[in-house]
């Protein structure tokens, strides 16, 4: 199996494009599976998911297939679903709650913390079977940000906070969004598959340049109803014009800030949901005019992308998650995300505009992803441009906390997070396996 | 497939039906549905599968006018990601009142929705029809369907589902009120359907 050392990554990631290889080479794509997914912090899940002891969700990391567990102390874990007998997962359930995981094969039951209970028939083994050493395989480093809950196989890695870096500050303005900063999942979730590699959809996350040509249909069907002819698409139509920011941070993590572009009122600017309206009033009825207009708000979201490599993507109020399944297969799963601590008017309100961009928005982006697919099987045309806006001084655009800050269409963002991964895919420490 | 403009769409500009008694009401018939017994009453059958077929046919000849006058006023088109899920607070892969069905026909006859180009072809079945008549002048319908949507040059790819159409007479003709479609894969990761 080849390793990153057999690749010439400045060739293939330079300062102005990027070679087809690194999105469609089979080999390269499981040497990411060990150094990119587990050998950096990656999101495996949120607290809110696997709420009381014994709760448990699975999830996949790379290629490995995990069971997050919270155990009678709260100490969560991600444990590899592989019994160490004979190999068989021991969970089918996407979640649920359960003190045990027992095999079906042969029986070998373990606890939440993963250890071997106890085997069926136990005389058969001699007196050395040592049952410490039998229990289900752990991911080494688990840790949480305020609820959302990342793993690395890596002992090299940083700790989290400091992976995270400015993009936990970020992060932290958006769990804050939600009263109380009590921001919850379970909510329910869209899964979508596409034809392609993982990194289209990365890059396409802090992309503000497709919005006017890949959303056109959006936009002209936002038009469409809208009195005024220019309602609130004119920044999906300009953004350059209309004050989006984009940052990209230490790590590969970056940031897309269109708040500024979206005038007074994100809630008033949202297209309308369904019973909005009636919700809405209602609101107003039970807190009073003042308290509903700014809870209201924080309803939609923020009008943001953050993505934190290399799979979590928050974008307004959902938390996007990439799982690559193949080189040229990629699911997408979206997390809807609910107020804890909010009426439950705001929460109505919430579902219906989250419904709006998975129908409407995304089926585009995920048509120009095969797309680019299409495009990128023609092995004789080598090259990706990410050149948008490298013509610019950088040192001007370092802003007060040392992060790269440009216009939202500038690829600074597509450049920065490649320098990162370059970096991931040539350091060794993420390609040891865990304990 | 005719040209439908947004000028043909005779627009509605409010959402005033979806109120929290309406909620508990579609949460009820949803309950409701599974407890029916075999329908017996063919005459019933045969009208709810004539209706059924033309909505099949309108939707595979992408005819969306059409397919919207097939509405109530106040009609429903929902397809739930948790069947059992309480939809105040939980999201559906698709729940739509008229307006954002209205919406959502504007979107795919955009020259612009790129994921229906180049043209899709749609197909689909209608199985399996039973249908009841109900208190209040209600008629209930319930089906199996496939529906197959062909982007040339790439595969097929098929949707599984089961369908609950509520029918109000308005103006002495059956409308759908609402449709729930409940694709057998709700829970797993599926290219986007278009329009179920
Ligand atoms: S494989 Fe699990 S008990 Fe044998
Ligand atoms: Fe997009």
């Amino acid at each position: 199996m080849k390793t990153g050392a057999d690749y010439d990554w400045d060739h293939l990631i330079q300062e102005r494009r990027v070679h087809r290889d690194v999105y469609t080479d089979p080999d390269l794509f499981e040497i990411e599976m060990r150094r990119i997914w587990g050998g950096v912090w990656t999101y495996l899940c949120h607290e809110s998911e696997i709420p009381e002891k014994n709760s448990f969700k699975r999830v996949t990391m790379g290629k490995r297939d995990l069971i997050v567990t919270r155990d009678k102390e709260g100490v969560i874990r991600a444990l590899y679903n592989r019994c160490a007998h004979r190999a068989s997962t021991v969970c089918q359930e996407h979640s649920g709650k359960s003190a045990t995981f027992v095999c079906p094969y042969h029986g070998w039951s373990y606890g939440v913390k993963g250890n071997l209970i106890g085997v069926p028939m136990p005389e058969g083994y001699g007196e050395d079977f040592d049952k410490s050493l039998l229990g289900l395989r752990q991911v080494p480093r688990v840790e949480s940000f305020k609820g959302f809950v990342f793993a690395t196989v890596n002992h090299a890695m940083p700790s989290l906070i400091d992976y995270l870096g400015i993009a936990g500050d970020v992060l932290t303005d958006f769990i804050n969004r939600a009263p109380n900063g009590k921001l919850e999942l379970g909510a329910g979730a869209w899964r979508n598959t596409y034809t392609g590699n993982w990194k289209l959809a990365w890059d396409n996350a802090a992309d503000m340049y497709h919005v006017p040509f890949a959303h056109r249909s959006l936009v002209e069907m936002t038009l469409a109803r809208s009195a005024d002819k220019d309602a609130g698409a004119s920044y999906a139509r300009k953004p350059d014009a209309a004050n989006i920011d984009s940052w990209s941070f230490e790590g590969g993590h970056t940031y897309l800030y269109h708040r500024p572009g979206m005038g007074p009122s994100i809630f008033e600017r949202a297209r309308p949901a369904p019973g909005t309206e009636i919700w809405a009033n209602q609101l107003r009825k039970n807190i009073g005019d003042a308290e509903a207009e700014e809870l209201l708000e924080r309803v939609p979201g923020q009008g943001m992308n953050l993505n934190i490599f290399p799979n979590l993507m928050i974008l307004a109020s959902q938390v996007q998650v990439i799982d690559p399944i193949t080189v040229d297969k990629t699911q997408l799963t979206w997390y809807a995300t609910s107020l804890a601590d909010a009426p439950d008017e705001a929460n109505v309100i919430r579902m219906r505009i989250a419904e709006d961009f998975p129908n409407f928005g995304e089926v585009d982006d995920l048509e120009m992803f095969r797309r680019c697919w299409d495009g990128l099987q023609m092995d004789e045309v080598e090259w990706l441009d990410c050149s948008r806006g490298a013509h610019l001084s950088l040192k001007d655009t370092i802003d007060e906390r040392g992060a790269i800050k440009a216009s939202g269409t500038n690829e600074h963002t597509v450049r920065g997070y490649l320098g990162a991964y370059k970096q991931y895919m040539q350091q060794d420490a993420g390609a040891k396996t865990a304990v | 497939m005719k040209t439908l403009k947004p000028a043909d769409i005779d627009f509605t500009d409010s959402s005033d039906y979806l109120t929290d008694e309406f909620y508990q009401q579609l949460h009820l018939e949803r309950l409701q549905a599974r407890e029916f017994g075999p329908s017996t009453d063919l005459g019933i059958v045969n009208e709810c599968a004539a209706l059924l077929a033309y909505e099949a046919r309108c939707l595979d000849q992408r005819d969306y006018k059409a397919w919207l006058d097939l509405y109530t006023k106040d009609a429903i088109y929902w397809v739930p990601q948790d069947d059992d899920a309480d939809i105040r607070s939980y999201i559906n892969l698709m729940f739509d009142d008229r307006r954002r069905m209205e919406d959502r026909v504007l979107r795919l006859v955009s020259k612009f929705a790129h994921s229906l180009k180049p043209d899709r072809l749609f197909q689909r079945t209608v199985a399996n029809v039973e249908a009841w008549d109900m208190a209040g002048g209600r008629r209930r319908a319930l089906a199996s369907q496939v529906a197959y949507e062909y982007r040339r040059g790439h595969s097929v790819e098929h949707y599984v589902y089961r369908t609950d159409h509520t029918l109000r007479q308005v103006e002495g003709e059956w409308k759908i009120a609402v449709k729930r479609c409940m694709l057998i894969n709700m829970d797993a990761p599926v290219e986007p359907p278009t329009l179920l």
